[in-house]
């Protein structure tokens, strides 16, 4: 049972194709990172689950709710939040949260509770013209979860954040996971395997891999050895392209790696020809791919 | 309903807290008492100006009608352009900042938002007019010892009726268009193309609303109220109303 569907989603801007048919479903409960380089489609994406845009073709469809304006239950945190400069923070909760049709004591208690949750109580009275880029952020989350909505789509929430805000932001998301589900787009992988479970890699408007993070990690993991040493010779490191183990060699500046298809094999050979050569190893690692060599891969395949 | 005087709320706090609510009445009631203190102190302005004493009795004293028609017209002139400069941004500025998107993502009515700003404006509007009209009607009372209150208000509501008509205008285009002051050009250059052509073409052009301000001056003078004024005002209405069903749907569309 999926919280959302989307079927066939497009979303064309004149000529330009920004989402190419996208099929995917959200499970409750869970975290789903969007994952693409810079234009991808993935603000397109989200601006049309949110409501915001209206897709060319293809649905959305809600199975959580019954309602009928698909906004009461979403809470939105675009890349770039921007407030009335003029109101203070509590205000701004206050008259979000009344806009998503709390009454007025719902929305004050909801409005305190929000605050102090995303630390911004001492600065609850200030107005917003003074927040910092992080409490900015903060302020935008509270905004998105004040009605308790049951899917919650940030976009890039941590993207333009120095470390200590992304830290902070990382840190509500977490817990707003145990509440709620979040969708969110990054292009920053560390942030993906910090909190989703699972995955979609986007490029040029389209799906390429898509599944549960752990599975996606487990089936594109390949085996790799990484040798560092000084005096390689080249025409040996070449050579080993033609190995049957070999399924892909790199050369680094101080060495070389390998994708290998059997690591006990290649291993065995590696360093037999290491000691018949009598190279100067400095490092000999075994490991294996990780999202980010999977995310390049992905990316420039399709 | 709540939600739209939500939203309405929004706007007055806003227009409040950037000082919207002082400055453009005070515009207006500046407008308003310049005419009746000009007029008033016209002969000795002339003197002072080096013209013969005699020669400044000769020139007639305006009659208070003409004073008010003259406030009037300089609400039509000067005022309109404070109200294009100051409402240029309402939606646009909104789009540029991002903050549109901040109310149009909760479950918020297109309509409610433009005709809640809509409403802000015209209240704003009828204020600023009010003040002006009554800042004339004050100083023709102490000055010429006139009492004109009744007419000058009267003929402000009309007038105030063609304002709020270039406000949707300028409403309308702050949806479509993203350059502020482009938007201010447009809404003022319509204003003077309509009066221009309505003065060219003459009858054919009988159900123009920039004859509303005609009209006002007319309800000042003793002719009283033209023929055509309901008329007009019903028009006017109609064209407001087509405005603001047309700011919806382009705010529909405004965030791409």
């Amino acid at each position: 049972m999926s919280l959302l569907e989307v079927t066939g989603l497009v979303k064309k801007f004149g000529v330009q194709t920004a989402v190419d048919g996208l099929n995917f479903e959200i499970t409750p409960g869970r975290c789903l990172a969007l994952l693409g380089p810079n234009g991808a489609g993935k603000t397109t994406t989200l601006r049309m689950l949110s409501g915001l845009l209206e897709p060319t073709s293809g649905t959305i469809r809600f199975t959580g709710g019954s309602e009928k304006d698909i906004r009461g239950i979403i809470g939105y945190l675009p890349q770039y939040p921007a407030f009335f400069n003029w109101m203070s923070g509590r205000e701004f909760l206050s008259f979000a949260a009344k806009l998503a049709g709390l009454s007025g004591k719902e929305a004050a208690a909801r409005t305190e509770e929000v605050l102090e949750r995303v630390g911004l109580k001492e600065s609850a009275k200030r107005r917003i013209g003074g927040y910092s880029g992080g409490m900015k952020q903060r302020l935008g989350l509270a905004q998105a979860v004040i009605h308790r909505p049951k899917l919650l789509i940030l976009d890039e929430p941590v993207s333009a954040l120095d470390p200590q805000g992304r830290r902070e932001v990382l840190e509500l998301m977490r817990e707003m996971k145990r509440e709620t589900t979040i969708l969110f787009s990054t292009h920053v992988l560390h942030d993906v395997e910090e909190i989703s479970e699972e995955a979609i890699i986007m490029d040029k408007g389209r799906i390429i891999v898509q599944g549960d993070l752990q599975k996606l990690l487990y089936d594109h993991e390949q085996p790799l050895i990484r040798v560092k040493a000084r005096n390689l010779p080249i025409e040996w490191v070449r050579g080993l392209r033609k190995e049957p183990f070999v399924r892909e060699l790199n050369e680094t500046s101080d060495g070389f790696t390998v994708l290998v298809t059997d690591v006990s094999l290649a291993r065995s050979s590696l360093l037999r020809s290491i000691a018949d050569l009598e190279i100067e190893v400095e490092s000999f690692e075994i490991g294996a791919t990780s999202l980010e060599d999977l995310f390049l891969r992905a990316v420039s395949a399709g | 309903m709540s939600a739209w005087l939500l939203l309405f709320r929004k706007e007055m706090l806003e227009s409040a807290r950037n000082f919207k609510w002082i400055w453009i009445p005070l515009v207006f009631l500046a407008l308003g008492i310049t005419n009746p203190i000009t007029t008033y102190f016209m002969p000795e302005i002339l003197q002072a100006g080096g013209v013969a004493a005699e020669a400044a009795k000769l020139i007639p004293t305006p009659t208070s009608e003409e004073i008010i028609v003259k406030s009037l017209s300089q609400y039509g002139t000067l005022g309109m352009l404070v109200f294009a400069l100051s409402f240029m941004g309402i939606v646009a500025g909104e789009r540029q900042s991002g903050s549109a998107i901040m109310v149009l993502v909760k479950p918020v009515s297109y309509g409610h938002y433009i005709t809640s700003k809509w409403a802000a404006m015209t209240c704003i509007t009828l204020a600023a007019v009010t003040l002006g009209q009554l800042g004339t009607g004050y100083y023709m009372n102490v000055l010429f010892d006139d009492n004109v209150y009744s007419e000058a208000l009267v003929s402000g509501l009309v007038y105030a009726l063609w304002l709020i008509l270039l406000n949707s205008i300028t409403l309308l285009l702050s949806c479509l268009m993203k350059a502020p002051a482009g938007i201010a050009f447009v809404s003022v250059a319509f204003a003077a193309l309509l009066s221009l052509v309505t003065q060219l073409l003459g009858d054919a052009m009988r159900w123009s609303p920039s004859r509303l301000t005609a009209e006002a001056g007319r309800l000042v003078e003793d002719s009283g109220a033209g023929d055509d004024l309901w008329l007009l005002v019903l028009i006017t209405a109609a064209l407001i109303a087509i405005l603001l069903t047309l700011a919806t749907a382009a705010s529909r569309r405004m965030l791409r």
